[in-house]
């Protein structure tokens, strides 16, 4: 029964996305739903953003990772017309308008989850949904039908008459991704959206977003680095205040394999064999972690490795890739910043 | 914008209900303005000429004049800055206009609520006496004036703070300076040019003057309205502030 109605509902805003899709690709001629360009943003002195550039596909989810202060928060209330880029910037643009001179347009077309939901404890969850889908400009038969749809998307049925001010962290966070999906945006941006969240709500909110992406173009900031590779199309990483990489999921997936690790343990290894295992080509660095070969290299060295044991005749007990994980990467890519 | 506005002023009010500040301000309110009534009824006998002038123009009205506007107003950014719902609310597609208007009719409609919780005083005062109802619609006409030039002041105190002690304080300083400006008066000599500058500005003095003798005179609409659209234009380019920040 609830599931008719989330494909029901998901049928309905496909249509009307449709239509509007024909209209924002007529603005913005492309494909490109979030379009970035030498975003430059600083407070005071310090400069939280240095000239950084992206861009997000229609119906893509990106992934957009940092350390705390990485400028992420500040990205995204660049992308939601909060606050302005510096004067001297490149172009923000969202659905093919640009930020500062389309705010409202912008804001019409995307729904955001700030980082801690901030709610109104006063009101009920139906009551607060109510009063943001008529400040987002919805019609009153728009508002009881769009109402009903997120609080069944979101699972919050059964709290829709509860006040805001009792519900738990888990409910909060539900109750700002609903809000957010009010308006049937093109455009979702959401900062963190499973921080404070138990398991089994992260694996719903996850599912949610997963379907999400079917009709619109999500951004999400997050911490966790699981996260953002399970569910991203594209990751994005900030560090520094400028864009540390950009990758589609196949490219992570491919550098996570350059950037592996490859172990050698060796029967009575010689004293030259480190030296010898340095100069093969593709190799950027040797280890030695207890008893064992650590190499890094840019390319595949095992063939390399194996033909190098049977010249010198060392006697190979093992020969085993590491791969390196998106945490591993993501420090290395992060660890030359200042963080901002 | 016009449905924009009026969802606004609803939850305003929705918000004012569900705190409990309302209803202390409005016991409060009730109870001094109650107690002044039934002492000014006792002093002037069945004379309603002389309790009309002291209700509306005492020490007791000039009390709840300064103090009461600034309570219910500091909230209205502070509290939205503070918590964060500032913004939700701006990234909504609400232009800072509708947004700066909804909370200025949401706290403009309720100082009118209290003050018309003072008429049933006046229906059950005339039952004993004579009351011109023309001096009671003037009186009220000077109210909504004034009343929306201190909720316009209270809103833009309090879109300058997240917090909202501080809002209502620098509320009631810019109250008491508006009220004070009549005691400057004494200082200029009758025919000081000085002394109509502040003759012109002073509520207390077209209060005595004009609204308590049943008069309404154009220039004090239009310096009530010019200064409330004043504050309200400073209040929205105080919010705009951010996008230039």
């Amino acid at each position: 029964m609830v599931e008719d109605a989330r494909s029901e509902w998901t049928a309905v805003w496909l249509l009307s996305l449709e239509q509007r899709d024909r209209l924002s690709e007529a603005s913005c001629g492309g494909d490109a739903m979030i379009e970035v360009e030498g975003l430059t943003r600083s407070f005071g002195r310090q400069r939280v953003l240095d000239a950084i550039s992206f861009t997000v596909p229609a119906r893509q989810i990106a992934g957009f990772l940092g350390q705390n202060g990485a400028g992420k928060t500040t990205t995204m209330r660049i992308l939601t017309t909060f606050l302005p880029p510096d004067p001297i910037s490149g172009a923000v643009r969202v659905a093919g308008l640009d930020v500062t001179s389309h705010a409202r347009e912008v804001c019409r077309r995307v729904g955001y989850l700030p980082e801690s939901v901030p709610i109104f404890p006063e009101l009920r969850v139906a009551e607060y949904l109510r009063f943001r889908a008529r400040l987002k400009g919805l019609g009153t038969r728009r508002v009881k039908e769009r109402v009903g749809a997120v609080l069944d998307l979101c699972d919050l049925t059964r709290v829709a008459r509860r006040s805001l001010g009792v519900l738990s962290k888990g409910f909060r966070q539900r109750v700002g991704l609903a809000d957010a999906l009010l308006a049937e945006p093109e455009v979702l941006i959401l900062d963190e959206p499973t921080s404070g969240l138990d398991p089994q709500q992260v694996a719903e909110v996850r599912r949610i977003i997963g379907r999400l992406s079917e009709v619109s173009t999500v951004f999400l900031s997050s911490h966790v680095l699981g996260e953002v590779e399970q569910v991203c199309d594209q990751i994005v990483i900030l560090g520094g205040g400028t864009i540390r990489a950009r990758e589609t999921r196949e490219g992570w997936t491919q550098r996570l394999e350059r950037s592996g690790r490859l172990e050698l343990l060796l029967k009575d290894p010689s004293a030259g064999a480190e030296k010898r295992l340095r100069s093969l080509s593709g190799v950027t660095e040797v280890a030695k972690e207890g008893g064992r070969f650590v190499i890094a290299s840019s390319c595949d060295v095992r063939e390399q490795v194996f033909a190098l044991a049977v010249e010198r005749r060392w006697t190979v007990l093992e020969l085993t890739p590491r791969p390196a994980t998106l945490e591993s990467l993501f420090l290395e890519l992060v660890s030359d910043e200042g963080v901002a | 914008m016009i449905g924009s506005v009026s969802t606004i002023v609803r939850r305003e009010l929705l918000s004012l209900f569900v705190s409990p500040i309302a209803y202390i301000v409005l016991f409060c309110f009730m109870l001094v303005n109650g107690a002044t009534f039934r002492f000014y009824v006792g002093l002037y006998g069945g004379e309603m000429e002389p309790v009309l002038v002291s209700t509306f123009g005492g020490p007791a009205f000039w009390f709840l004049w300064l103090l009461i506007p600034p309570l219910i107003t500091m909230r209205t950014f502070s509290e939205e800055r503070r918590s964060g719902t500032f913004e939700l609310l701006v990234t909504s597609g609400v232009s800072d206009a509708a947004l700066v208007a909804g909370k200025f009719l949401a706290a403009w409609v309720f100082l009118g609520l209290l003050w018309a919780g003072v008429l049933p005083l006046l229906l059950l005062a005339e039952a004993y006496g004579q009351l011109d109802w023309g001096v009671v619609a003037s009186t009220y006409c000077g109210l909504a004036l004034s009343s929306a030039l201190l909720a316009a002041i209270g809103v833009l105190a309090s879109s300058l703070t997240q917090n909202q002690l501080i809002a209502a304080v620098l509320a009631t300083v810019v109250n008491l300076g508006i009220v004070l400006s009549n005691q400057l008066r004494a200082l200029f000599p009758p025919s000081a040019i000085e002394l109509r500058f502040f003759e012109y500005v002073s509520p207390p003095y077209h209060f005595a003057r004009d609204f308590s003798q049943g008069i309404v005179d154009l220039s004090t609409i239009v310096l009530y309205a010019s200064v409330t659209v004043l504050a309200l234009f400073a209040t929205v380019k105080v919010l705009e502030r951010r996008r230039w920040a």
